[in-house]
């Protein structure tokens, strides 16, 4: 679809997504949003993610999509991939489905760049062991659907800037945890346009599905309720739909990357409770700010599973 | 060798892999079953319907999350929610973890039982069934 507004490059998805039958041909959508915008996972609850104020005050939209996953951070240096098949026509298992639908991704990757993309953990895609994608699913209506997008570039310090934190160390070391485990196309140096790899990303869907793809825009149908849908997307009773819902309570870590989480946390040490952030590895505390400042004990937590020091 | 999974005799099933079993005051305890739960994987999210709301059978009644993968959880028999499992909305893992035990979702008070129930997949024809969703499960869609 080439460059689109923002809002757009969710609601075509969603809306293809739900007017789907047996008899709708599987679609995939490539798009570049031309605008700035967030974006929250269908279970997350707002104000533990983004920041509205920030938000607003740097003029940069709020959506809430049907498919899983993080809030997200988008841009025009991001290039989106949506795939939406009849679910009738996917595997039942979501680890299969994935494979499926991020192998072409790969695939693009090792066809321009020498370096070691790969699908791990069964859906997330990674280029020399760091992140290159965010990635989602879901079924709406009888739609099967996983997105994701490739980095050619990533504004970490804007991101970071709008998440809801509880103070701004938290901020910091999430936004340093980001850097040392997100990876773009730019930062291997790749002088390779959108254009170019969209287009090998389509050969590689047909390969991989042994299927032509057909170039094709929405029906009418579709545009008219694509508006409504981007509507709905960006209203205040979907964005805040999770608000009271029960379980969803308690903040969640941030994830970062695969294993990689940050929590905002109590600890308790000989008795003493202390809260603190923590950047979590593997289960392991890779680093730590406590709130009470207490660098010695700080270093002593480094290296100890994050479960046994949890209160 | 094909996976093995365990089913309770005691109760009915969907294709959205879903039991149901009927309580001795005639209210329906509704879980989710072990295949279903092994081709989602680990239950992040969870939201069900409130206590008191009507549900209408093969109608969302609330949604989850699993590795990233969102879905709706349709209503497998219709009536009026009586309770819904706290436990598991604190913790959806709970749901993984003991699937037709504390990891029920809701209760629901059937308008339509005798009718609806008929519907569903119990007793004898279990086994079947089954093997043939196994199967099913393994070989749809498969590409590449």
């Amino acid at each position: 679809m080439g460059q689109i507004p923002g809002w757009q490059t969710q609601a075509v998805y969603h809306t293809v997504a739900e007017l789907m039958t047996e008899d709708t041909p599987d679609t995939i959508i490539i798009s570049q949003p031309s605008d700035t915008y967030v974006c929250l996972g269908y279970h997350q609850k707002l104000d533990h993610v983004f920041d509205r104020q920030t938000c607003e005050e740097m003029e940069i939209p709020i959506l809430r999509r049907k498919v899983g996953g993080g809030g997200t951070y988008l841009d025009s240096s991001q290039l989106f991939y949506q795939c939406v098949f009849h679910k009738s026509r996917v595997p039942t298992n979501s680890d299969k489905v994935y494979e499926q639908m991020l192998t072409p991704v790969v695939n693009t990757l090792k066809h321009f760049f020498d370096v070691k993309a790969e699908l791990v953990g069964s859906h997330e895609v990674e280029m020399n062991g760091k992140r290159i994608a965010g990635i989602g699913g879901g079924q709406i209506g009888e739609a099967s659907i996983v997105v994701g997008n490739f980095l050619f570039d990533f504004d970490f310090d804007t991101m970071a800037s709008l998440w809801s934190v509880p103070n701004e160390i938290f901020r910091e070391l999430a936004k340093q945890a980001m850097k040392d485990h997100i990876i773009t196309l730019d930062d291997i140096g790749s002088m390779m346009s959108m254009e170019k790899i969209a287009n090998q990303l389509i050969e590689e869907f047909e390969k991989y599905f042994n299927r032509k793809l057909n170039p094709g825009g929405m029906t009418i149908n579709e545009i008219e309720r694509a508006g409504e849908m981007g509507a709905f997307l960006r209203s205040d009773s979907f964005l805040n739909s999770m608000d009271d819902r029960d379980g969803l309570s308690k903040r969640k870590p941030l994830k970062i990357a695969r294993n990689v989480f940050i929590h905002y946390d109590e600890i308790d040490i000989d008795g003493e409770k202390v809260m603190g952030s923590f950047r979590v590895e593997n289960g392991k505390i890779h680093s730590i700010k406590l709130d009470n400042e207490n660098s010695v004990l700080e270093k002593k937590l480094v290296g100890k599973t994050f479960e046994s020091v949890k209160k | 060798m094909k996976k093995q999974f365990d089913l309770k005799a005691d109760r009915f099933y969907n294709s959205n892999h879903l039991w149901v079993k009927k309580n001795g005051n005639g209210h329906v305890t509704v879980g989710m079953d072990e295949l279903g739960l092994d081709s989602l994987g680990e239950m992040a999210y969870l939201t069900l319907p409130n206590v008191g709301s009507p549900v209408e059978m093969g109608k969302a009644m609330g949604s989850m999350e699993a590795a990233k993968m969102t879905g709706e959880i349709y209503a497998p028999i219709s009536g009026m929610v009586v309770e819904k499992n706290d436990a598991v909305l604190e913790n959806p893992l709970l749901v993984n973890e003991a699937p037709y035990d504390n990891g029920w979702l809701v209760k629901i008070e059937p308008i339509n039982w005798d009718e609806e129930s008929a519907t569903l997949v119990s007793g004898d024809a279990l086994p079947e069934w089954m093997d043939a969703e196994i199967e099913r499960f393994e070989s749809q869609g498969i590409a590449g």
